[in-house]
């Protein structure tokens, strides 16, 4: 709810990179332009999903601890479940390309569809699970992320 | 007397308080505020008094849990703040002064929220005191709409039906227009209430309520 009340944008910034991550990965492992162009603009749609989730969360619960501090909950654990489930939009295109892929049994390199696939979800799972190390350390993880997927992702069709 | 650095963490709490304060220790980076204050709150009504900065809103909002003390002990009855710090804080309640917070809900989403933070709420009485207040045709609005008085009386509204054994309110009667006034010191100054709940307030202004005790910090 946050995040599509009291004009804030993240809710529309979301439901934008998801999209773009199902359509590149409709097009790129259907596949109607299996180049590794298409790999790329899927694997960054799919990482900046979860980083830019995954920063909105962190904003929220910072907004929120003061407030939170007084209730009567366990706010430790309702912070990690928010973060956990910052995960599910990531995985849900991950599960659409491990759907597409086992539609193309044939046609693609097993071995790099898997890697793909466990790089993806580790790299999601660094994105939400890692403390905050300052924009830097965050632009430079979002980036190698981006890139080893694309390598990977590059290496799908061959 | 000066409370801030009162008794030796030594002292043992009253008997008979309900809220208890045991040498008590907070500083932000600057300057101490409390160091080793030793205070017991009985039931009934306390007005906290002090100038601009003496330290009363830190000092509800330590009691209330949403602080942590840096040294020291806060007790309700038996339950300690740190150690027991859920079933500490379902027993209190700091009803404060800020600007909304949690903006993206409707006045209704806010209120559900906290009765689901504080199950055992009766929901009747909150209907009540959301009537007298004028706050029922508010109650599909985003909590960002309310005027200031209205932010006052949702929160004095839920405050007043809460079942908890503490009750701490920053300056009740700000914002308040006469009628609101009126019914606020009608509920603070029922005798169950008294009976059982420890209130402590804070306000610039005299409470016009029957006091158990007046601290001046």
């Amino acid at each position: 709810m946050p995040f599509w009340r009291a004009d804030n944008v993240v809710g529309l910034q979301q439901s934008v990179l998801l999209l773009t991550a199902a359509a590149g990965a409709i097009l790129w492992l259907w596949p109607v332009f299996p180049d590794a162009l298409a790999g790329a603009a899927t694997s960054a749609a799919l990482i900046l999903l979860t980083d830019r989730g995954d920063k909105a969360i962190r904003e929220q619960i910072t907004v929120l601890r003061p407030a939170m501090a007084a209730w009567p909950v366990a706010t430790r654990g309702l912070e990690w479940t928010a973060r956990g489930l910052g995960l599910l939009p990531g995985w849900l295109i991950l599960v659409l390309c491990a759907v597409l892929l086992a539609g193309n049994g044939v046609a693609h390199s097993h071995k790099a569809g898997a890697l793909y696939l466990a790089v993806a979800a580790a790299a999601q799972l660094a994105l939400v699970g890692l403390p905050d190390g300052g924009a830097r350390g965050r632009v430079g993880l979002v980036m190698i992320s981006i890139l080893v997927l694309t390598a990977i992702g590059s290496e799908l069709w061959t | 007397m000066d409370l801030k650095h009162a008794t030796p963490p030594s002292t043992p709490p009253a008997h008979g308080a309900i809220l208890q304060l045991n040498g008590l220790q907070f500083r932000f980076e600057t300057r101490t505020l409390f160091d080793r204050l030793t205070l017991a709150f009985d039931a009934g009504i306390t007005w906290l008094r002090g100038a601009n900065g003496a330290g009363k809103t830190t000092l509800l909002k330590l009691a209330g849990g949403a602080l942590s003390p840096h040294g020291g002990t806060i007790h309700i009855d038996t339950l300690d703040s740190a150690g027991q710090s859920l079933a500490y804080r379902l027993q209190c309640f700091y009803c404060g002064g800020e600007s909304p917070q949690l903006p993206w809900l409707t006045v209704q989403e806010w209120l559900d929220l906290h009765l689901a933070l504080y199950p055992a709420t009766d929901v009747a009485t909150l209907n009540q005191h959301l009537t007298a207040f004028g706050l029922l045709t508010t109650l599909s609005q985003a909590i960002t709409t309310l005027s200031l008085g209205q932010h006052k009386k949702l929160q004095l509204a839920l405050a007043l039906t809460l079942p908890v054994r503490v009750l701490l309110i920053d300056e009740p009667f700000n914002g308040l227009d006469t009628d609101a006034l009126a019914y606020l010191r009608l509920q603070l100054a029922a005798p169950e209430r008294l009976r059982s709940q420890c209130i402590v307030l804070t306000s610039h202004l005299e409470p016009v309520l029957p006091l158990v005790r007046t601290l001046q910090l």
